[in-house]
């Protein structure tokens, strides 16, 4: 059976298991915690009150971190004519209509897809590849959009998606160790907000039924959400 | 998790109870076998658990979102035209999802800017849905397990239905619900007609599957490997056991006895008392007599372990012993139409041979049996049945027993002379008994068509017996009266099965049919399973093996460029080295011209102990410096020669 190193159990032992900690006291804890010898990320999950095998249970959604996630992001985006220049103006890593070649031929070295409604019809066939990787491009999302220097700059600036998963839990990275508290506490708060917004309306019982931070290496945190209830 | 739950369920059929007191609780990730006699009420409880039939007492809990795909024994494929769509029954909405998708694509594609939010919107919430219904899944996992079932995924989504034979419709029929989303998997009798392999392939991916699995099966082999729960109905009634179908059998054989055992212990209690009031309800001790009477009266009586009802008892027996050589076949092959599905087989089968053929479906076997019988000519070589030897055929296909005709009736006409006891006593030994002898043939579920088939066949008193798939429709108990059998039987058999457990116990003998001819191992069954599995492994070991020298050859391949830049470095290294040590040697030729100019100087040869000393140091400096001189030309040349 795996076992904790004694690092992780030196930071496990500054956090109480039972008990709940507010946004500010779960950011300072987090930092504290963290230990590897790289800029870990820090992620937040949240268990929620939703069956996800009812399509209208389902939390889906995205959210533009007010500082960002930390991490480059590798973005693709698929159009033709104008939307070309558009993206590479955007500052898209990849762009161009013959990547959609490349990718039937195994090439998948993007974070994000972003495509122009217009290319869908030739995406349908590359559903088999994207779809169970979660890089298929989705309106919900903003990703299938005619708008590709928005989409292309919110993602670069922090926009991260989420997606509740089959037990019923989402999880998404909010920054680095390295970020300031403040930074940190302002990215969850957007987080968490984003995700009470999405409520579906079919969902019965409690919503939020527990929040957690941790950083890549650390233990996790218990967050307070009463105040969410 | 619990996925379903029976609590004190009972079924009713008008007066018959069917089923009562049932309780058992499946959680998630569970399989369960269902074992019992035929029509003792297995597919009543799949029906109770898909909601299809409701109980007349008891409750039956399920969660309200459970997805539930069943194998029933009749394999439908409803509006499916290919293969590929039956096999994907599961699917349907994501299939017309997928369609959906693709024309609303088609339409932003014709729309390009002026693509409105409206149509975004809706192409959002299908694209959604359909990741909801695993449509970006589906495609590879109906593929995966056609290809597993001996399909061509490719081939199948352009072959017809219609096209499939029988054994194949039974596969596809399987692939529907094993490739469906599920919570909980029913299968109902999944091994029938599917080959030895194919049962490897299904043991294998059930094991995979994270689903819960209720499998109605009398394969005793295929539990045992599937299962960790049993399920045994009888007596109208389900009792749960924890444990794979070995552990049932010996679970149950210990419960019997033990109810036994109380039983009897009871029977003694109560005869011993009955005794003493008998013997003291008149005398002294009448009132203590009258005590234990009224005692005995309230006392719960226990009953016997219920017997089975209905079992089957059969015996084989040959009219005459019949010659040494029973079947023999010389350099024979055997042509369906313009197809030849053997060739050159040459093979003969002795007296008290238990011969197991095998085989994947639609190789041929009920072909071979029918040349072997004399029922088909040889399209080449010949065969022949030896000197006085009758032989009878079970047909998997049961078409040996006569069409709307009553049970009793098919007996009689085999035996006019028996009178209606005897033919009522042969069919009792059957299972069939009372009234149910005048039940039309037509009437009969197929594992009472089954025992119709051996009640005439055992009528024959042949000296070969030929079993194609015998044991498809019965229940354990039947095909394990039948094992008994034919081991007590004296003639020969040739057996056709894929009822492992079956073979293993019977088959002295195997055939097996492999790349258009027949194997003949002789050896029992059990030994031939050995040599399989070790050629598998073989096989496996040499795939791996030819895998890793493919990938070293690759690392081979990739390997030049990495020598080259490293040959590269190395010269470069090499040049640099070899600079510094010209440097050096210059510099060392320098400074012994320099030391030999300073040993000609006059000065030190005036005489004096000063300039002997000094000659002397500058000789040994001289020494040192030219051997470093020599060592340095020396590694300068070796390095020269590398590059």
């Amino acid at each position: 059976m795996a076992t904790n190193g004694k690092r992780f159990r030196a930071a496990a032992e500054k956090v109480e298991r039972n008990r709940t900690y507010s946004v500010d006291e779960a950011v300072d804890l987090v930092k504290a915690t963290a230990f590897a010898k790289f800029d870990e990320t820090v992620d937040a999950s949240v268990r929620l009150g939703v069956d996800p095998r009812h399509a209208d249970q389902v939390v889906r959604g995205t959210v533009v971190l007010p500082h960002g996630t930390g991490k480059k992001v590798r973005v693709l985006v698929l159009a033709q004519g104008d939307k070309v220049k558009e993206a590479e103006a955007a500052g898209a890593d990849f762009f161009g209509v013959e990547y959609i070649q490349k990718i039937k031929d195994g090439w998948l070295d993007f974070d994000v897809l972003v495509a122009t409604p217009d290319l869908m019809g030739q995406l349908g066939a590359l559903g088999r590849v994207l779809g169970p990787r979660g890089l298929m491009p989705n309106p919900k999302a903003g990703t299938v959009t005619m708008d590709v220097t928005r989409a292309v700059q919110e993602i670069k600036a922090g926009k991260i998606e989420f997606r509740v998963d089959k037990t019923g839990n989402v999880h998404a990275p909010i920054g680095r160790v390295s970020f300031s508290p403040e930074h940190l506490q302002e990215n969850l708060q957007a987080f968490l907000d984003t995700i009470m917004k999405a409520k579906p309306s079919a969902a019965k019982g409690t919503y939020l039924r527990s929040a957690t931070i941790s950083s890549t290496m650390g233990p996790g945190i218990r967050l307070d959400t009463a105040a969410y209830r | 998790m619990t996925v379903v739950s029976f609590a004190d369920v009972a079924v009713d059929f008008g007066d018959t109870t069917l089923l009562r007191n049932v309780g058992f609780t499946v959680a998630a990730g569970e399989r369960w076998g269902v074992v019992g006699r035929n029509g003792a009420g297995k597919t009543t409880l799949f029906r109770l658990i898909t909601g299809d039939l409701a109980p007349t007492r008891g409750t039956v809990v399920r969660p309200a979102a459970l997805r539930i795909a069943l194998l029933d024994q009749l394999r439908h494929f409803g509006q499916a035209v290919t293969v590929w769509d039956a096999a994907a029954a599961g699917y349907r909405e994501a299939m017309v999802l997928e369609r959906d998708l693709a024309q609303q694509a088609d339409r932003m594609a014709e729309l390009g800017d002026r693509v409105d939010q409206t149509d975004l919107e809706r192409y959002g919430r299908d694209q959604e849905r359909f990741a909801h219904l695993g449509g970006y899944e589906f495609h590879s996992r109906v593929d995966a397990v056609l290809q597993g079932l001996g399909f061509n995924p490719a081939e199948a989504k352009t072959r017809p239905i219609e096209t499939l034979s029988g054994g194949e419709r039974g596969r596809v029929g399987l692939a529907a619900p094993l490739a469906a989303p599920a919570d909980l998997l029913l299968l109902d009798e999944p091994t029938n007609h599917l080959d030895l392999d194919t049962i490897r392939w299904l043991t294998e991916y059930l094991g995979t599957l994270g689903e819960t699995v209720i499998v109605i099966s009398h394969d005793r082999a295929f539990l045992d490997d599937t299962v960790d729960h049993v399920l045994h109905v009888a007596n109208a009634t389900a009792t749960p056991y924890r444990g794979g179908y070995s552990a049932f059998v010996t679970q149950r054989v210990e419960r019997e006895l033990s109810q036994q055992r109380a039983y009897d212990k009871q029977r003694t209690v109560i005869a011993k008392e009955e005794e003493y009031i008998r013997r003291h309800i008149a005398g002294q001790n009448s009132a203590q007599a009258k005590g234990r009477r009224t005692r005995l009266n309230r006392l719960p009586r226990l009953s016997p372990p219920a017997g089975e009802a209905g079992a089957m008892s059969l015996r084989l027996q040959i009219g005459e012993r019949g010659g040494d050589q029973v079947v023999v076949a010389e350099h024979m092959g055997v042509r369906v139409a313009d197809r030849a599905l053997l060739t050159e087989v040459s093979v003969a089968a002795r007296r008290g041979d238990i011969v197991a053929l095998i085989g994947p479906n639609g190789v041929g076997k009920t072909t071979l049996l029918a040349t072997l019988l004399g029922e088909r000519a040889p399209a080449e070589g010949s065969a022949r049945l030896g000197a006085s030897i009758t032989p009878a055929w079970y047909r998997q296909d049961l078409a040996g027993v006569p069409v709307d005709e009553s049970i009793f009736d098919v007996i009689h006409e085999l035996r006019p002379q028996w009178n209606r006891g005897q033919v009522q006593g042969h069919l009792g030994a059957f299972g069939f008994s009372g009234d149910e002898v005048q039940r039309s043939t037509t009437t009969l579920s197929g594992g009472e068509q089954a025992r119709v088939a051996l009640a005439m066949i055992t009528l024959a008193r042949a000296n070969l017996l030929v079993l194609d798939e015998p044991t498809n429709h019965l229940d354990v108990e039947s095909i394990e009266v039948l094992e008994d059998a034919i081991e007590e039987y004296e003639g020969t058999v040739l057996l056709v099965s894929h009822d492992r457990a079956f073979l293993r116990e019977l088959a002295t003998r195997v055939w097996s049919l492999e790349d258009g001819t027949l194997i003949d191992y002789q050896g029992p069954f059990v030994e031939w399973e050995q040599v399989q599995d070790e050629r598998r492994r073989a096989d496996s070991a040499r795939a791996a093996a030819t895998a890793e020298q493919q990938r070293e050859a690759n690392r081979k391949a990739k390997r030049p460029a990495r020598t080259e830049s490293r040959r590269k470095a190395d010269g470069r290294d090499a040049a640099r080295k070899r600079g510094a040590l010209e440097a050096d040697v210059a510099a060392l030729e320098n400074r012994i011209a320099d030391l030999e100019t300073q040993l000609t100087a006059p000065s030190l040869y005036d005489g004096s102990g000063k300039g002997a000393a000094d000659a002397a140091a500058l000789g040994r400096e001289l020494a040192e410096t030219q051997a470093r001189l020599d060592a340095a030309m020396s590694t300068w040349s070796e390095l020269a020669d590398e590059s």
